[in-house]
């Protein structure tokens, strides 16, 4: 139950990580 | 190679370019949202869909938006799929008694991660860890959904080059719900009838216990499995019923149903440039597209086919007759079907990777050197020779940008496409999607290849009785852990394998080519197996379930912020000067800025695996 908790961790980690990915994206654009 | 090998594979692409112009203009269509035959049946469930979710229909989103949908969308799907396959032994249709003893943490992590992301690289043998209820309900739900997703996100970049000065790029709920209510339900309904008319089974039934010729006792797998081979081909997602995929008899029973599998791959791929013609205002564009996904297509199946058929030489030498007679095929035929022989095995092995479906009827693992760098090599340059359902656009398209750039530094001028101009954003977009994909698999190959956990190594196995002393070196060493095998749940031995160059199943530049081939396969988001590589440990099953979530989200993402700001930009009207890019120039500029990418990317990966074993095998080595 413990180790299922990390794993979801994990997937929350990576699509937080995306979203942050697609702000970073469209801040260059702004940039330019 | 045969006369009727090559002829095979000639009327294969002679039918896909046959079926270019009136899918892709169906799918045009429906993705402008015109009438279409099905819309009288169709369009009354797509206006209910909307209704219950709160979509607003002509809700036009900015790129930034659409990206955020799609995240959304990935997931709520992934942690679905995760605590439904965690709970398979509580839920219906589980005949076979599946639980969590196989459907471990990770290995959960690992699938829902890879049929989230279109990639279906299964880390399991289906037929003994997952039940008929997360077959259907966990598994191919994404076979839909992703495939779907592909779509949207292809169409949307195209609206980014049809579009001008407009701010938004589509609607992700939109698109997502007609690719598949318009395109991928009814192939799949006519497909799947067909599969069953074909001998693929479709039922609930728990698994026939049959007594063989010798006595011994065989469980006969079955299941839904037609409903699931449809979408699976369809979709490009390549997750099969069997762990033999498509080289079972219950899931690819006749020449036909290989046909139809095979073309059912690339169909949708290859209509999506008529598509983009279409929608861009000029079919010529999506012609010059589908000219050049067609060199390396044909190339690279030429390839495959060549080296098969002439077969490994130390076989040769041994005194095996090597030769196709007639009486036999000749060439090498180890782990491939007799059903297919070497050319509908090397067609197959090309057409599933130049798509991103993963699918196989043959081992690639089996393949010579040079026939199994084919695979290797289209997955390596992003899937971009039809591609898989959508994403294989997306990879050309990005690669037309980048041609474009270099282009326009050869002739010092503002690189031009579709009229629009190609400035530094798209191409750092671009480029940013391309290093993403090589960094995912080269420094997790790299990591593959030379980590070390517990005990070394060396590995160590241990059976039922032997539980105890695992237990021990368990409890001394915590990290083994990481590079298990759960063994044990499948009725054989736990190995603790310590270094992960020890999963392994071949030394030297096989071995590697094998860890390669499984990280390629990974972030291409490609899901079919060079085979060889035991890898459902924790280490393998996380890091792949991460390379596949990099190699799909963070490659996605770059592409639609070029859809957006391309979207937003104004038409440059067409002079003297304007460099082509309906023509063979262009045609032969695009091919080569795809293989110089691959080539300088990967170059030196390839050389430390296939290349090097071609050349050993040449020199009498084997492994």
């Amino acid at each position: 139950m413990v180790i299922d908790l990390i794993y979801l961790v994990v997937v929350l980690i990576f699509f937080a990580v995306s979203a942050a990915y697609v702000r970073g994206c469209d801040k260059l654009g702004g940039d330019l | 190679m045969t006369p009727n090998g090559i002829f095979q594979i000639l009327l294969y692409f002679l039918v896909i370019l046959l079926l270019t112009r009136p899918l892709g203009t169906y799918m045009a269509r429906v993705f402008g949202g015109e009438r279409t035959f099905l819309t009288p049946v169709l369009q009354p469930v797509e206006r209910l869909f909307y209704r219950l979710f709160g979509v607003k229909e002509d809700e036009d989103m900015k790129w930034t938006t659409y990206a955020f949908a799609m995240l959304m969308f990935s997931v709520v799907g992934l942690i679905l799929t995760y605590i439904l396959l965690r709970l398979q032994q509580f839920l219906p249709l589980n005949p076979q008694h599946y639980d969590t003893k196989q459907m471990t943490p990770d290995l959960a992590f690992n699938t829902s991660a890879s049929f989230t992301t279109n990639t279906n690289w299964q880390n399991y043998s289906p037929e003994v860890t997952i039940s008929y209820f997360s077959n259907m309900v966990a598994l191919a739900i994404h076979n839909w959904m992703s495939a779907a997703c592909g779509m949207a996100i292809a169409i949307a970049l195209v609206r980014g080059f049809a579009r001008r000065t407009a701010n938004g790029i589509g609607n992700f709920w939109v698109d997502v719900t007609r690719g598949t209510l318009y395109i991928l339900l009814p192939l799949c309904l006519v497909f799947a009838l067909v599969l069953v008319q074909q001998g693929v089974p479709q039922n609930f039934a728990p698994y026939t216990k049959a007594t063989t010729l010798e006595g011994a006792t065989q469980n006969i797998a079955q299941g839904p499995v037609a409903s699931q081979e449809a979408i699976k081909m369809l979709g490009t997602n390549g997750g099969g019923i069997f762990n033999a995929n498509s080289a079972h008899p219950y899931e690819n029973p006749t020449p036909l149903t290989n046909l139809l599998q095979m073309l059912s791959l690339l169909s949708i791929g290859a209509a999506l440039t008529y598509t983009f013609g279409k929608m861009v205002g000029n079919t010529k564009q999506g012609w010059a597209l589908f000219t050049a996904m067609s060199v390396m297509f044909l190339i690279g199946v030429g390839v495959c086919y060549w080296q098969e058929q002439k077969g490994n030489p130390n076989v040769a030498r041994l005194g095996v007759m090597a030769a196709d007679t007639g009486a036999q095929t000749g060439g090498n035929m180890e782990g491939k079907e007799a059903r297919f022989g070497i050319a509908n095995s090397a067609l197959f092995a090309t057409v599933t990777t130049d798509a991103s479906c993963g699918a196989v009827n043959s081992m690639h693992d089996s393949y010579t050197p040079l026939g199994g760098m084919v695979p290797l090599a289209n997955i390596l340059t992003g899937e971009v020779i039809f591609g898989g359902v959508g994403a294989g656009l997306c990879g050309m398209l990005m690669y037309a940008v980048l041609a474009v750039f270099i282009a326009g530094l050869m002739v010092g001028r503002t690189p031009e496409y579709l009229g629009k101009k190609i400035e530094q954003y798209e191409v750092k977009m671009a480029m940013l999607a391309v290093l993403v994909l090589a960094a995912d698999i080269l420094c997790f190959t790299a990591l593959g290849a030379n980590l070390n956990f517990p005990p070394g190594t060396t590995s160590q196995s241990f059976t039922a009785d032997q539980k105890a002393r695992e237990e021990t070196l368990l409890k001394a060493s915590p990290a083994a852990a990481w590079n298990r095998w759960p063994g044990i749940a499948y009725g054989g031995s736990d190995i603790i394998y310590g270094a992960t160059y020890n999963n392994v199943n071949n030394s030297a530049a096989h071995g590697f080519s094998e860890i390669l081939y499984q990280y390629t396969s990974q972030t291409g988001n490609n899901g079919s197996a060079f085979a060889g590589l035991t890898s459902n440990t924790p280490y393998y099953n996380l890091t792949g379930g991460i390379a596949m979530l990099i190699g799909r989200f963070l490659m996605i993402i770059p592409l639609l912020a070029i859809a957006g700001s391309l979207a937003k930009k104004k038409l440059v009207p067409e002079t003297a000067g304007t460099f082509r890019t309906d023509s063979g120039t262009f045609v032969v500029l695009l091919v080569g800025t795809v293989v110089i990418v691959g080539a300088l990317t990967f170059f030196p990966a390839l050389s430390l695996g296939p290349i090097v074993e071609h050349f050993q095998m040449l020199a009498g080595k084997t492994f």
